[in-house]
């Protein structure tokens, strides 16, 4: 698959995954291995357990006590949610997702194809402090959070959660956690809104 | 022989920016490294380890070292100068502890920070470099040292070229040596001037077009079009005398011309490189541009070689800013002076 080819490439030039190897002598498992930690069950002599793409461009931005709270017009606490683990969530569904198409493969041996979301992560597209500096700028304009030093704040971060929630709540059940980055959904809700 | 100055900031598709993404491997064989994410925090780590380990090496191993160097002045230098643990990096891994071996066919960009300026060491220095090593089994420092303390009188450490006489009349006088310099992307060198330039004007403009054909205003509407750039002239007033005490030596021209060359680019093949220049003023950064003019005008006395000895050395420089500049980063600047 053309984006799988694309990825490999990148780990390649970017040392994620350690040996020059052309694409297609790189499988699939060593690609996701170098993108994500998916557990003991997936090592690979091609990649560093302590350097993985994910961990390097989307470590968690929040403390264990940060929390999102949603209130009604009274006042009211609606909704409450550890932000600390709702990173966490979604960190362990893309390990799982590509767990249960790595099993899928290993079984039928048809080529894995993820949810779109996740190659967004995998490729580095979605909006985080290691993004190219004029998308940072249109994300955090977007979720008006824009900072003279153009960083990726926390509180981008939670303007991203409460963004992805309402989004994320029109899915079917199930379908995916919401996210805390600028993931393109967030920016087309957003554009949307406006 | 070149080097390419690195820090642990240094990831691997940096280097492939810089070096080109087929030589990436070469490099890193040249500098026995694996490819990694952070190849520049894996590069200095390695020294760390050699520091902490204490590795010693011997004054023959450190003879051999700059034997390698006699070509290039300012990895000699470099060399010679290596705290124990940077010798040690030299010795195992033919590295500096944060510079990377770079081999000859992997043609670089000057302006990336590339030690090796192909310039032999003189004799008197590496002469005096291998006697050190021999009887005290380091180099003294104060053979690189250009002027010594009772040339500056202990106010400027530092100093412009060891050939400078001492004795002359002119080790009396206060000279601001390396208060005033002018640094050139082109030989990643400092050119430094005895004196400090004469009053120097500094300010920025903006430029707007008038709205064409508004009917029934009183005032004409401003578009904004552009903002600066930043120009400024500076004149440098100096004797021919004021190097050496000899006129004849030939450390004005020497200036001059390195400062009439900073007009000219560098042609290497159909790649045209064009010199960035700096002026520093106290360790400061005054502008940081394209030299855009440069006259000198010569005044009597006459000298011994028939030549006037008083000289005008103007020449402006055009901003090319380092960072952005809008309203915010404008208002934001350090200190004045």
């Amino acid at each position: 698959m053309l984006v799988h080819d694309i990825i490999k490439i990148k780990y390649v030039q970017l040392g994620y995954i350690k040996k020059n190897y052309p694409y297609h002598l790189i499988s699939d498992e060593e690609m996701f291995s170098a993108f994500i930690d998916l557990g003991s069950e997936h090592t690979s002599s091609l990649v560093d357990p302590n350097v993985r793409f994910f961990d390097r461009y989307y470590p968690n931005p929040f403390d264990e006590t940060d929390e999102y709270v949603k209130k009604d017009a009274d006042g009211n606490i609606i909704y409450k949610a550890n932000l600390y683990d709702a990173y966490n969530n979604l960190k362990s569904y893309i390990v799982s997702t590509i767990n249960s198409y790595l099993k899928a493969f290993e079984v039928s041996g048809n080529a894995i194809h993820l949810p779109n979301w996740i190659y967004t992560y995998m490729l580095g597209e979605v909006v985080y402090q290691q993004s190219d500096y004029l998308d940072i700028q249109d994300t955090l304009a977007l979720l008006g959070c824009s900072n003279i030093d153009n960083e990726f704040t926390k509180d981008a971060c939670i303007a991203c959660y409460k963004t992805s929630l309402d989004y994320t709540s029109t899915l079917a059940t199930n379908t995916r956690p919401p996210t805390v980055f600028g993931e393109p959904h967030i920016i087309k809700s957003l554009r949307l809104g406006t | 022989m070149q080097y390419l100055k690195i820090d642990k900031t240094l990831s691997l598709s940096k280097l492939a920016s810089i070096v080109g993404e087929r030589n990436v491997d070469t490099v890193l064989n040249a500098n026995s490294l694996d490819r990694s994410v952070d190849i520049g925090q894996d590069f200095i780590s390695r020294a760390v380890k050699l520091a902490e380990d204490e590795v010693v090496t011997t004054y023959q191993q450190k003879l051999n070292i700059i034997n390698q160097f006699v070509g290039d002045s300012d990895l000699f230098e470099k060399a010679a100068l290596s705290e124990e643990h940077a010798w040690a990096t030299l010795t195992y891994y033919n590295s500096f502890p944060d510079a990377m071996r770079v081999p000859e066919d992997v043609h670089l960009n000057p302006a990336e920070g590339v030690l090796g300026n192909g310039e032999p060491i003189p004799d008197r220095v590496y002469n005096a470099c291998v006697e050190s090593l021999k009887t005290t089994h380091s180099i003294d420092p104060s053979i690189f040292a250009i002027y010594n303390a009772s040339f500056s009188g202990g106010s400027y450490g530092i100093a412009a070229n060891p050939d400078h006489a001492i004795g002359t009349p002119f080790q009396y006088f206060k000279f601001p040596w390396g208060e005033v310099s002018l640094y050139s992307t082109l030989d990643d060198k400092m050119i430094y001037f005895p004196v400090y330039p004469k009053g120097f004007e500094d300010g920025y403009t903006a430029n707007y077009e008038d709205m064409p054909e508004m009917l029934y205003q009183y005032e004409p509407w401003k578009v904004y079009k552009s903002s600066g750039p930043r120009e400024m002239s500076f004149t440098f007033h100096f004797h021919r005398d004021m190097w050496t005490g000899d006129h004849r030596d030939g450390y004005a021209n020497n200036v001059i011309r390195r400062c009439e060359a900073n007009c000219f680019p560098e042609y290497d093949g159909s790649l045209v490189k064009v010199p960035l220049v700096t002026l520093y003023i106290h360790g400061q950064n005054l502008i940081t541009g394209v030299m855009t003019s440069c006259k000198k005008t010569w005044e009597r006395p006459i000298g011994l070689d028939g030549f006037p000895l008083v000289c005008e050395l103007t020449f402006s420089i055009t901003e090319v800013s380092p960072e952005p500049l809008n309203y915010t980063t404008v208002k934001n600047k350090g200190l004045i002076g």
